[in-house]
């Protein structure tokens, strides 16, 4: 005969036992979505990039590691390899620069600031497509228009249709649309900063530029890694907003690897190659998001 | 306890609200599907054996029913509901839906995902060439042999919708690839083109652009260079008319290393272009096709190379303008001009056809003279079949003066035999030689990246050489 302790551990375990079915329930329809859309798309892919699939064929060969020591050896995907990195690089600075900046003026502006808020944050829920092909217009005419009044040839003749400034343009513009979303990151993170810090600050005498570099900003280190760590992420993945604004033209100037991919999955018909280079751009977000989360994770313990 | 009872509550709710999705979205695509499926299975199960007789379906009084889903192009839905109008006074329990696609990458891409996965639509309308082949004999297509509809085309060449003497695709008209003008600009400068007078080569179309522009059009010739469509239909047609008209076997040639891209007959083209190069927007290199239309349609810019096609988009835009469609006059002589022109548009059936006796009938109804008719009075095709007559629109008149006096040879559309990737690429080039790169540069490019996709698909390479017969 067992005790009563005894059974109540019974109890205890088998309560336990339940709520952990009930709780993994709950998780299921998420994880089944997880496994659908991500890990099998992902192992489908990498399973795709062992062979010579042309994306029309039924049948295909199993190659190896053939398309990626092909990769390895081809000039034609350096040109979008260094775009994206250029790209990744300046989309990164300027859209944490003017995140910041746009939180900390958000946040300044005493009456009306949800509507400031708002109207800072809208570009980011427009269509990427619909922005590449309203700024396409705006280039073409506006700016135009803008830079034959002001006798400036490169933007009178549509700043998109020079090798030198067309990716320039892409970043200018993505810049414009995303800016909001790390806004609202940084307002949360601005949120969480302790008022009495601020007023020690001040009673210290610290005001201004000095208040933002020894107190606001070592303590949006949190916003400051997430931010990073998507905007570098989401630069490499870029692909609509760059396609509808210049197609990666002219010629090969603004071209994403993203674009590349899709020309030879799609295009060329090389869905194997394709796909191979599609996973060489996830390892290279990976080895960069890890990189990321070691350097910066250091800076927040440092903040603390 | 409350935990474990709103856990348990929120579970259920859950749990129903999945279940409830999937079942009722599963009774109403089931409601929906049954009866086509159930026919379409039952049809296919007999089709095989009974495709001949069933493909005379509407002469045998048969009373088809469902929903044809088209894969066509934006402006082709308005010719296919005027098409199906009719075919429902014989069958009013057919209907067509639509999927659209904007271009030919579009169209590729798209029947790329539904290969993958396996849902290729019903029929589809695309340009004929190289990939329905590819299309066909990868078993994609349903033969349409046994509709007896290739002897309704008018003659012309129908080696690009055939795979090994089966016909895969019926084309609904003749493209032209043409100079399109802006007649009303024209007569407004005081130039009366005719079928005369228009431009024979290369110099009487220089002179005609510098005459516009003395009479006060700036930039009368228009690329929209950032355009994949717009930017290759202009190097086509020259290595149609000139490159072609000089080796027409170039490109085998240049598949079997006997020739290549950087060779100085390619390279002339760009001297050539040169030429036009002044007459030219300063900002081509970024217009996209909507500025290009928008600079015809107001007179800004007079003239621009495209397939004929392109008119159903003007007409949208503008119904009565006065639009005229000469031949392009890239020649060195005018001896040497030729139009270019060939079957397009093909209609094809897939293999993931719900009902495909349906769509052969629906097909063959299309093919008929009066469907023909009937297609071709709603769009800006030319038609192909035998003995049918529409009003054409205005602009095709000397083109099809031309065509029906037979005053220029044909250079036959062949753009589409062509290894994948290589459109992308001649944009590319054009790209980099419309922002001012050498042309030697530029062709050396395209020669070594035309290599590349040749090394990526030898497959290709051999079976396009093994098939080609040298002219």
């Amino acid at each position: 005969m067992k005790n009563k302790p005894d059974v109540m551990q019974v109890q205890a375990k088998q309560n336990k036992r339940k709520t952990a079915v009930a709780e993994f329930m709950l998780v299921l329809p998420a994880l089944a979505l997880y496994g659908v859309f991500v890990v099998y798309p992902l192992f489908g892919g990498i399973f795709y990039s062992l062979t010579d699939w042309d994306g029309v064929r039924k049948t295909f060969n199993f190659i190896g590691a053939k398309n990626y020591i092909d990769i390895m050896h081809d000039s034609y995907v350096l040109e979008p390899l260094k775009n994206t990195f250029i790209y990744a690089f300046f989309n990164t600075i300027i859209l944490n620069c003017l995140g910041l900046l746009m939180a900390i003026g958000a946040e300044s502006v005493r009456r009306g600031r949800n509507v400031f808020r708002a109207l800072l944050y809208i570009p980011s829920v427009l269509s990427a497509i619909l922005v590449g092909f309203v700024f396409n217009f705006i280039f073409d005419k506006s700016l135009g228009a803008l830079g034959k009044q002001l006798g400036i040839e490169v933007m009178a003749n549509n700043l998109l249709g020079s090798k030198s400034f067309a990716l320039a343009m892409g970043i200018l513009v993505t810049s414009w649309k995303s800016a909001g979303w790390y806004m609202v990151v940084y307002i949360a993170g601005l949120h969480n900063i302790d008022q009495s810090l601020y007023d020690a600050a001040s009673v210290d005498g610290v005001t201004g530029w000095k208040r933002f570099c020894y107190v606001t900003f070592p303590l949006l280190a949190p916003s400051f890694t997430i931010n990073m760590v998507l905007a570098v992420e989401r630069s490499f993945k870029q692909y609509d907003l760059l396609y509808a604004l210049t197609g990666g033209g002219p010629g090969r100037a603004s071209e994403l690897i993203s674009m590349t991919i899709y020309n030879e999955c799609f295009t060329n018909k090389r869905a194997g190659y394709g796909t191979a280079l599609g996973i060489i751009l996830f390892l290279i977000i990976v080895v960069i998001t890890l990189f990321q989360m070691k350097v910066l994770g250091k800076r927040e313990e440092n903040a603390r | 306890m409350k935990k474990k009872l709103s856990m348990l509550i929120i579970a259920a709710l859950m749990a129903t609200t999945i279940s409830g999705c999937g079942g009722s979205g599963q009774s109403e695509s089931k409601s929906a599907e049954t009866q086509a499926a159930e026919k379409a299975e039952t049809q296919a199960a007999s089709g095989e054996v009974e495709s001949k007789e069933s493909s005379d379906a509407a002469d045998d009084g048969i009373d088809y029913s469902g929903t044809i889903t088209m894969f066509c192009g934006t402006e082709d839905s308005k010719a296919f509901d005027a098409v199906m109008a009719e075919y429902q006074k014989l069958h009013p329990d057919v209907n067509i839906e639509y999927i659209i696609w904007e271009n030919v990458t579009d169209f590729e891409t798209m029947m790329t995902n539904y290969i993958a996965t396996d849902t290729l639509p019903d029929m589809y309308r695309g340009q004929v060439g190289v990939v329905q082949q590819q299309y066909a004999m990868e078993g994609y297509l349903l033969p349409l042999d046994d509709l007896d509809v290739e002897g309704n085309l008018v003659n012309g060449d129908t080696s690009l919708i055939k795979y090994k003497d089966s016909l895969y695709s019926f084309p609904m008209t003749i493209a032209y690839s043409v100079t399109l003008c802006n007649n009303d600009k024209l007569k407004e400068l005081g130039i009366d083109l005719t079928y005369d007078n228009y431009p024979k080569c290369m110099d009487e179309f220089v002179d005609l652009l510098q005459k516009c522009r003395e009479a006060g059009c700036e930039y009368p010739f228009s690329v929209a260079g950032s355009d994949t469509s717009s930017c290759t239909a202009w190097p086509f047609q020259y290595i149609y008319q000139v490159l072609y008209g000089g080796n027409p076997n170039f490109y085998a040639d240049v598949l079997s290393g006997k020739a290549d891209w950087a060779d100085p007959e390619f390279l002339k083209m760009f001297d050539e272009y040169d030429r036009l190069r002044e007459y030219m927007a300063p900002d081509t290199a970024a217009k996209t096709t909507d500025g290009q239309k928008a600079d015809f349609i107001s007179g800004d810019t007079i003239f621009f190379s495209q397939t004929a096609s392109a008119l159903t988009g003007l007409r949208n835009l503008d119904p009565d303008m006065d639009i005229l469609m000469i031949p392009s006059s890239f020649t060195e002589k005018p001896e040497d001009q030729t139009l270019i022109g060939g079957f397009d548009d093909g209609i094809s059936i897939t293999t993931g056809a719900k009902n495909p006796e349906l769509c052969k009938d629906f097909l063959k109804f299309i093919a008929s003279k009066e469907g023909c008719e009937i297609y071709c009075s709603n769009s800006s095709c030319v038609p192909t079949v035998k003995g049918a007559e529409i009003d054409s629109d205005p602009a095709f008149r000397i083109i099809l003066e031309i065509a029906s006096k037979g005053d220029l040879p044909n250079s036959a559309i062949l753009s589409r035999q062509w290894i994948s990737g290589f459109k992308e690429l001649l944009k590319t080039g054009c790209q980099n030689w419309l922002v001012g790169e050498e042309p030697q540069s530029v062709v050396d490019k395209i020669s070594k990246e035309h290599t590349r996709l040749m090394e990526a698909s030898p497959d290709w390479v051999q079976n396009f050489l093994a098939d080609y017969e040298y002219k």
